[in-house]
């Protein structure tokens, strides 16, 4: 399987300021409030931090990374690597950017863009050709 | 990557499919059905198999969801049930939830819903 890259966006416009929200995403108090239950992090450019979301079902999901652009109040930028991350993933280059737009005053577009290079992702229109699952189940035979 | 961890049941199903196709019998009947539907008999025919044998690597394709068997009097018919495969090929989408669940709990932090009016 080859290693391409991969782009996930999600976008919510949120009743909040930018200034809000950048300090929701940049202050470990605010952090540990909504994002995640262990937030350890040294928030500054080229700062690390470690991170634990401790899930409903129990699931644990710790992430490391280095903060690589903190611009109040619009934009934040870190590397992001799951604990359970190993080179046998074939995943690096992996990072979330977390943008705030106000749309009007007092309502800001949060737009978040978690980037990575990684194996191919199939495609998700495989339900409706034959073709797909041809492909698939030949990528399936190379690696199983 | 997050999501094989973070939706276990979507890794359970996905460990379910990959069991039924890590068979090349149980593959070809796959790649059969992707141009339609097929009997159980049909489906042994290429095989060198009988048709317990190939009524049995039905049964294991049916419990991982990828085949709906419907029964009409002797004639056994089965069809792909995409779904299975679908979900678990589709990684983005779970990082896409991922995001989306971590959004709500910022929504809900930064800008909580007004106290409802008694």
């Amino acid at each position: 399987m080859t290693v391409v890259p991969h782009t996930v966006t999600v976008r919510r416009v949120v009743s909040a300021t930018p200034e809000a929200l950048y300090a929701a995403w940049t202050e470990p108090d605010q952090m540990r409030r909504w994002y995640a239950t262990v937030v350890d992090a040294d928030v500054r450019v080229g700062g690390r931090y470690h991170i634990e979301m401790h899930e409903e079902d129990g699931v644990v999901n710790g992430f490391t990374g280095e903060y690589l652009a903190l611009e109040r109040p619009t934009r934040v930028s870190f590397t992001f690597t799951h604990h359970a991350q190993t080179p046998a993933d074939r995943i690096s280059d992996e990072t979330v950017t977390v943008e705030f737009r106000e749309v009007e005053p007092g309502r800001t577009e949060v737009v978040l863009t978690n980037s990575w290079t990684g194996p191919e992702c199939g495609p998700s229109d495989y339900e409706a050709t034959g073709q797909g699952w041809e492909e698939l189940l030949n990528r399936l035979e190379k690696g199983v | 990557m997050i999501l094989s961890r973070t939706f276990n049941r979507v890794v359970e199903q996905l460990d379910a499919v990959f069991h039924a196709l890590s068979d090349p019998t149980r593959r070809a009947m796959v790649r059969t059905l992707a141009s339609g539907e097929q009997t159980v008999g049909e489906l042994a025919a290429p095989h060198p198999i009988s048709l317990a044998a190939a009524s049995k690597h039905v049964k294991v394709l049916e419990r991982a969801g990828l085949v709906h068997r419907t029964v009409h009097g002797r004639r056994h018919v089965c069809r792909l049930e995409p779904r299975p495969l679908a979900a678990a090929t589709d990684h983005l989408r779970f990082y896409e939830r991922f995001w989306n669940d971590r959004l709500d709990a910022l929504e809900a932090f930064v800008s909580p819903p007004p106290e409802e009016s008694p």
